[in-house]
């Protein structure tokens, strides 16, 4: 393993942890205010007060409490949306690899049709509908990118289908979906865990998107990109406001992405943007 | 060749108004803007009343079918909240849209295109490697974070570029800036791979072993053919920056078509919306159909396996 992979496995790692024992770790509420304490500068800076390390916000929030908290919310939305579109796009790509005929040509369909439509707007329309619950946003968020599984799911189980195994157990009178959970999935893992590893950043910047445009996660809720958003106003004199939320965003999504890059390089994976 | 383009124009008219017909039921599912523009104010009469003259007593289909008969006589409808037509509404803020994004798309492509061409050359050196980092920053930044880094030093701590509006050429810069670099980084990444596929082929080998000058064989035989798939990476780019200048416009308070869009959102303008969607899918609906025909046009064996 390359030195920067173990790098960021260390950073992963680390900041998992700090989001998980982030009640240890800052002794503030993050979404406790104190007017009186507002816009403290962080560590590095003149006038830290020794209390809060990375600053307060305009309202005089603890930054690293809320950085922590908002890891938390941002990437545990991220997570569960990925897991949506994994679970939703890979069953459609078995669905129309395996079973194949019309289903293949609908499911095949709404991809092309996803695929033409600008995703942000998309999730627009669903917020302005549905409202900017927790629960709706993952389900949203879920929708990215389902369609980049299906199409590798459904490229691969062609591929296999012709396979002598696969002819077997069909003719030993295996069921389509116990072909497809039996022996279709074990020999797609290595390129479904690369592409949802890729996708991930691509989720988590979503998200922030969303919630810096203020449509996102809801105040008081600490969730990085609302974060940036609300540290935009006071960049002049307390830019730490928004910078800190930013580079937690960039540091995320930046050490992912090295992993995804290496992960689909050493599991020898050609997935097509 | 015209049975393609003919399938392919087709299918982008469908996806256009599946996308319409899916957003026209979905905006109507909550919520009525009645509600939302006079709230407790306006009597259950007048409620009625107002309800009736935007045709939203009606039943789903039936709505349906009125708007779309209107759009083929080019009625879009009023907005709701400015009560005037929704073109008139967009007309007027598309121009600094398109300017924007067309400034983003040319420097991401004058720019990304070159620094493709020169890592793939330089493959190995320092300078190479720092610009293909560069581009590796570009997909993993956001556009919101890109835009208030740019603000805080340019516009504040150097105090060089003014940050919101588009009042002089010099307000331009920073939110093309902001959406040139994804683009830049796709373009860069896309060009440096398809240099790198190229360079190993026999006819570069070959224009080479008859003495062509090294810029000849890059500029003309190598380039020419590497750019040629970067025609579909257009498509994705164009998507981009609609996802972009959504964003970007509500950062830099920038007076175009998005800020619109979104604003729509929060006020159940549904008219306003639903031109919105369809104008925007239509953009890139448009330019994937241009994309496949360019490509089919261009491309020989594109043709014949069709």
């Amino acid at each position: 393993m390359p030195l920067e992979i173990k790098l960021c496995c260390i950073i992963t790692a680390a900041l998992a942890l700090a989001a998980l024992f982030a009640p240890w770790i800052v002794p503030f509420d993050p979404n406790a205010t104190n007017i009186l304490e507002k816009l403290k500068p962080p560590f590095f800076l003149e006038g830290f007060d020794g209390v809060h390390w990375l600053g307060t916000d305009q309202l005089g929030r603890d930054l690293l409490a809320r950085c922590l908290y908002g890891i938390r919310v941002s990437v545990g939305i991220a997570l569960l949306g990925l897991m949506v579109s994994a679970v939703v796009g890979t069953i459609a790509g078995l669905a129309a690899g395996l079973v194949g005929g019309w289903l293949d040509r609908c499911i095949m369909l709404v991809v092309d049709v996803f695929i033409s439509v600008p995703f942000l707007l998309l999730v627009l329309v669903g917020i302005a509908v549905f409202g900017s619950d927790i629960i709706v946003l993952i389900l949203l968020v879920g929708l990215a990118r389902w369609e980049s599984y299906t199409r590798i799911v459904r490229g691969q189980v062609l591929q296999l289908r012709e396979m002598p195994f696969i002819e077997a157990s069909r003719s030993l009178g295996a069921s389509t979906s116990s072909i497809a959970w039996r022996h279709v999935l074990p020999n797609i893992a290595s390129p479904l865990i690369v592409l949802i590893t890729l996708n991930f950043p691509a989720i988590l910047l979503l998200e922030s998107s969303l919630s810096f445009l203020g449509i996102g996660v809801q105040p008081p809720t600490a969730s990085l990109g609302r974060m940036v958003g609300d540290g935009r106003d006071y960049l002049i004199f307390s830019w730490w406001v928004a910078l800190a939320p930013a580079v937690v965003i960039i540091s995320i999504t930046f050490v992912v992405q090295t992993m995804g890059d290496f992960l689909r390089d050493a599991l020898d994976v050609r997935i097509d943007d | 060749m015209l049975r393609l383009i003919a399938w392919r124009t087709g299918f982008a008219c469908l996806t256009i108004f599946v996308v319409l017909a899916a957003c026209f039921t979905a905006v109507r599912m909550t919520g009525s803007p009645v509600d939302f523009l006079y709230g407790d104010g306006a009597t259950p009469e007048q409620i009625v009343e107002l309800e009736r003259e935007w045709g939203l007593d009606l039943p789903l289909p039936e709505q349906f079918v009125h708007y779309v008969r209107n759009l083929a006589k080019g009625d879009f409808g009023n907005s709701i909240v400015e009560r005037r037509p929704v073109t008139e509404v967009y007309a007027e803020r598309l121009a600094p849209t398109l300017q924007l994004a067309g400034l983003a798309l040319l420097i991401g492509t004058v720019v990304g295109i070159p620094l493709g061409i020169f890592s793939a050359l330089w493959r190995g050196n320092l300078g190479a490697r720092l610009a293909m980092g560069f581009t590796f920053f570009g997909y993993a930044i956001p556009h919101f974070i890109i835009a208030i880094i740019l603000i805080l030093v340019f516009g504040y701590l150097l105090n060089w570029l003014p940050s919101t509006g588009a009042a002089t050429p010099l307000h331009y810069v920073l939110p093309a800036i902001t959406l040139a670099l994804p683009l830049m980084a796709i373009n860069a990444r896309y060009m440096r791979s398809a240099l790198l596929d190229v360079l190993n082929q026999d006819y570069v080998r070959t224009a080479r072993a008859k003495g062509l000058k090294e810029w000849r064989v890059i500029g003309l035989h190598a380039s020419r053919n590497a750019i040629l798939p970067l025609i579909t990476v257009l498509g994705l780019e164009v998507a981009g920056l609609v996802n972009g200048s959504l964003i970007v416009e509500t950062v830099f308070s920038w007076p175009g078509v998005g800020k619109v869009l979104t604003g729509s959102v929060s006020r159940r303008d549904f008219p306003i919306l639903q031109f919105g969607v369809i104008m925007y899918a239509g953009v890139v609906v448009g330019v994937n159909l241009l994309v496949d025909i360019l490509y089919a046009v261009a491309d020989p064996r594109i043709r014949v396996r069709s």
